[in-house]
């Protein structure tokens, strides 16, 4: 217990086996907000890095230019330029939050002790479980396959140059 | 005008003091070495400099159809006046028909962007109008390429759609950047054509940047030789070709290829490196490569602006060429 939250688990120990109710939910939130916190800030860390690799790329590029040269603020070439062509490989690599949303980070359920599938693959491997790791995986795997596709369909229908290529 | 670079080995004088002026209707052509300040010297016009850039000096103005009078070297890069200048009254187009066009929009989108902009015209006006420009830039079927992409169109197409937009909305003045460096030959010779043409229909100002002076010749009314951050010689296209009163000038035409003359020898080329630009040379720029440099004169003193008429040549000896020009005319 740190300043007086409960941080582990999903649900305070009283509600732990408790039946369905109102407060129950609401004591579920209050445990939430940690563990997506600590996900979400992850995964933006990591996507603002390429989303700003991108981007110094991009606004060097002539075309920045020519739209200074159109007239349009700075705030509109921004805007409807180089981020629209930055954000490809950001899209390309969106739909691999799938299989994460799916097994969750290992790390953040074990060391929050929540209930995910992460420690479940970990616990087979561990007791070298293979069907259940194995089959684990394979989950994982279509998961990816699903991702990469949805990430390929809208990427196709963002960019032109894709989408007749 | 002079814009500077500040950097940490030194300050680049990309600008040294340059100065012309382009009148209603007319051309001026731009040449110089690669490095001397030509799209510098552009880019200041449309207050597009680099951010690191420091001007150190200088005005511009610009006196569109429209009567108004724009002091443009007093407006900031991001200003709301200056972004009302840009795009309606002067055009740009640039090197890269490649790049310079953005990728993820149709050339139709493009366009209207910029006449919804600047002449609050509808959706549907602003696409009759980027139809219309296509149409007077001779793009095959505009009414079908207006919704292509960039990636779709040949270089040659997309420097077209690039000129739709510059003129997009009837500009006073254009600036064409090394307009046709990237394009064939023969693609080469449609788009001079066509923005000759274009100039007479719309009686625009055109400063036209190249390196090439086959180019000069067939669309230039005058032309600035630059090097190293100075105008060397300004004057009208016939005397630059057949009365250059500056050595650089003269070394430029030396090296380039005559039809029906004979040179039964190797072109000549001119002597020595363009100087970095970190250390100038002191006095004349091209002292250090010039067969005519007078020891004591030339690397000590910069030449002042000499004028012949409607000539000017920054070279302490121009008089001497003027002179051997009376006895013996028009050779080079
Ligand atoms: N962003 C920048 N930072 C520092 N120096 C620069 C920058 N841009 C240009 N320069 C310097 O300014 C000088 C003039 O460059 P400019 O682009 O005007 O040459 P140019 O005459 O257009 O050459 P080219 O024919 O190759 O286009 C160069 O010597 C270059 O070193
Ligand atoms: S001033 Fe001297 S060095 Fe410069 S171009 Fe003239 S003769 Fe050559
Ligand atoms: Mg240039």
């Amino acid at each position: 217990m740190y300043l007086q939250i409960d941080v582990g688990g999903l649900f305070s120990p009283q509600y732990q086996n408790a039946p369905r109710s109102w407060d129950k939910v609401v004591n579920l939130l209050s445990h939430l907000w940690i563990p997506l916190v600590v996900l979400a800030t992850g995964g933006a860390a990591g996507l603002i890095r390429v989303m700003r690799a991108n981007m110094l790329d991009e606004l060097g590029k002539p075309y920045v230019e020519t739209a200074y040269a159109q007239g349009l603020s700075e705030r509109r070439v921004v805007w409807n330029y180089p981020v629209r062509v930055a954000l490809n490989p950001f899209i390309s690599t969106v739909g691999w939050s799938l299989p994460a949303l799916f097994s969750g980070d290992v790390i953040t359920a074990v060391v929050l002790n929540l209930p995910t599938t992460g420690p479940l693959l970990l616990q087979a491997l561990k007791m070298q479980d293979m069907y259940l790791a194995g089959s684990f995986i394979l989950i994982l795997s279509v998961f990816t396959v699903i991702g990469t596709l949805v990430s390929d369909i809208l990427l196709a229908w963002f960019d032109p140059r894709i989408r007749y290529a | 005008m002079q814009v500077q670079f500040p950097m940490r080995e030194g300050s680049v004088k990309a600008v040294n003091g340059v100065s012309y002026h382009v009148n209603k209707g007319e051309v001026l052509g731009i040449v110089g070495e690669s490095g001397s300040g030509k799209s510098i010297t552009a880019r200041a016009i449309m207050r597009l400099l680099p951010k690191n850039a420091k001007e150190t000096g200088g005005s511009i103005r610009l006196r569109p159809r429209t009567g108004e009078e724009f002091e443009l070297s007093a407006l900031d890069r991001n200003s709301r006046a200056v972004r009302k200048v840009r795009g309606n009254h002067i055009g740009m187009i640039f090197q890269e028909p490649m790049t310079a066009l953005s990728p993820v929009h149709t050339i139709g989108t493009q366009i209207m962007r910029t006449v919804q902009l600047h002449k609050g015209l509808s959706k549907a006006d602003a696409r009759a109008r980027a139809i219309e420009l296509l149409a007077k830039v001779q793009m095959p079927r505009p009414a079908q390429l207006v919704d292509a992409y960039p990636h779709q169109l040949s270089g040659g197409m997309r420097q077209r759609a690039m000129i739709a937009l510059a003129i997009s909305c009837d500009p006073s003045l254009l600036i064409a950047d090394e307009p046709t460096t990237a394009l064939d030959v023969t693609t080469e010779a449609q788009i001079i054509e066509l923005l000759k043409e274009l100039k007479s229909e719309l009686g625009m100002a055109i400063v036209f940047i190249t390196h090439n002076f086959g180019v000069v010749a067939d669309i230039a009314d005058r032309v600035s030789v630059m090097y190293l951050g100075r105008i060397v010689e300004t004057a009208d296209v016939d005397d630059i070709f057949y009365a250059p009163k500056h050595p650089y000038t003269r070394a430029l035409l030396r090296s380039i290829p005559r039809l029906g003359v004979d040179q039964g020898r190797r072109l000549p080329t001119i002597p020595g490196m363009v100087p970095d630009p970190f250390s100038v040379p002191n006095g004349c720029a091209f002292n250090p490569r010039c067969i005519h440099a007078v020891p004591g004169l030339c690397d000590t003193k910069v030449p002042p602006e000499l004028r012949f008429g409607s000539q000017m040549s920054r070279c302490h000896i121009a008089e001497q060429f003027a002179q051997t020009e009376q006895q013996e005319p028009a050779h080079v």
